[in-house]
Parts: structure tokens; C-alpha cells; sequence
């Protein structure tokens, strides 16, 4: 089965988090997905999220759906998380955090990488 | 061995922390700034730079980074086990 991952780099208010997660729900269809958050991506994690006043929907809901598609391999960079003072207790899912070795080596472990 | 590329030096500040010390790094588009910088990718042994990106933007390159054409771009992107553009 061909392996895939999703990296969301991202902050959520923009249109490639959203369509990242829609394509990252479609792969999960045909392929072995994992996802792995970094950067501003990271604050696709936040528990709190209520967008409507700004005329958004808040996709970041679905993302505890992500077990049922067979998602169970979700990852963000623990250095990234820390610079961003995110809390593990703010956070909207069960989160691996990884090295920045140990990024680099799921990089090469996959057989692709879609960035969003 | 990967190949990395990067688009912005912002991107690259962020990022360079992923990077294996054995992996390609290819600066394209505003990346080439970071040619004019002190960053640390410049100490990476496997530097290389799009010529065309280079050139439009007037960067100057030292001796430790290769000039690629387009051509030697996609040979970077074949012969490398895995990539990750940047962007």
C-alpha cells in the first residue's frame, strides 16, 4: 500500500489547511496516510477555535474524525510546538511530537510528501 | 539522500532544522537570498542555487554553492531519494 504524507504548514484561516485536510481525507480513501504539523500549520492544533465572526468554518472539528478515516499517524515537530507556546493541554488532538531527526527520517520513509 | 527546496529565506530559517547534514539543499526564487546572509545553510556541503533565480536577482555566488540550469534541477529532483519543496 503506498504510503503518503501530509504535511500542513499552514496557519487554519488560510484555503491550502482547509484543502489539505479535504485531500488529506480523500487519500485515506485509497492510501496509507499520516500528516505531520509544523510551522504556523501548528495552530491547526488549537483546542478553542471559533471562526465564524470572521466568516469562516471551523474544518479543524473534523480533524477528531481523523481516526475513523484511518488517520492514526498525526505528528508536529516538538521544537516548532514550543516556539509557538502552545500548551499539550491546548492542543485539539492526540499529537506524536517528533525531532527534528526524527522529521527529517519520516521524510524519507514515506514514498511521497504533499506539502499544504 | 533528500533534496530540499526552498523558495523564501524566511522559509529557510524556519526549516533548516530538518534538513540532514547529507541532504541536498536548492535554493530557487527569493531563496537565493540567503546567499547574502551568514545562514547556516551556506555551510551545507550539498548547496546549489537555480542560475536563471541567481542571475534575475543580481545574488552573488561563493564557491560553496553550484549554479544548476533548469536541466540539472530535474536531475537533482530524479536522483534524489525523497523531496520536500519548501514554499
Amino acid at each position: 500500500m503506498s504510503q503518503i504524507l501530509f504535511v500542513m504548514s499552514r496557519s487554519p484561516g488560510t484555503i491550502n489547511a482547509q484543502e489539505g485536510f479535504d485531500a488529506l481525507l480523500m487519500g485515506s480513501a485509497f492510501a496509507q496516510c499520516s500528516v505531520l504539523f509544523l510551522g504556523d500549520g501548528l495552530y491547526q492544533l488549537l483546542k478553542e477555535q471559533n471562526p465564524e465572526p470572521i466568516g469562516s468554518k471551523n474544518y479543524t472539528k473534523g480533524f477528531s474524525a481523523l481516526s475513523d478515516y484511518g488517520v492514526t499517524q498525526i505528528y508536529c515537530s516538538e521544537s516548532q510546538l514550543k516556539e509557538t507556546g502552545i500548551k499539550s493541554g491546548e492542543l485539539n488532538i492526540n499529537v506524536e511530537l517528533l525531532t527534528d531527526d526524527e522529521i527529517n527520517q519520516l521524510f524519507v520513509e514515506h514514498q511521497s510528501v504533499l506539502s499544504f | 539522500m533528500m533534496l530540499h527546496t526552498f523558495n523564501k529565506l524566511s522559509v529557510l530559517n524556519e526549516n533548516l532544522r530538518f534538513v540532514a547534514p547529507e541532504d541536498q539543499v536548492l535554493l530557487i526564487e527569493d531563496g537565493v537570498y540567503a546567499l547574502l546572509t551568514q545562514s547556516p545553510a551556506i555551510k551545507n556541503g550539498n548547496l546549489f542555487a537555480l542560475d536563471v533565480d541567481v542571475q534575475a536577482r543580481g545574488v552573488t555566488l561563493d564557491a560553496s554553492c553550484k549554479k544548476v540550469s533548469y536541466d540539472e534541477f530535474v536531475t537533482l529532483c530524479v536522483e534524489a531519494d525523497q523531496i520536500k519543496n519548501w514554499f
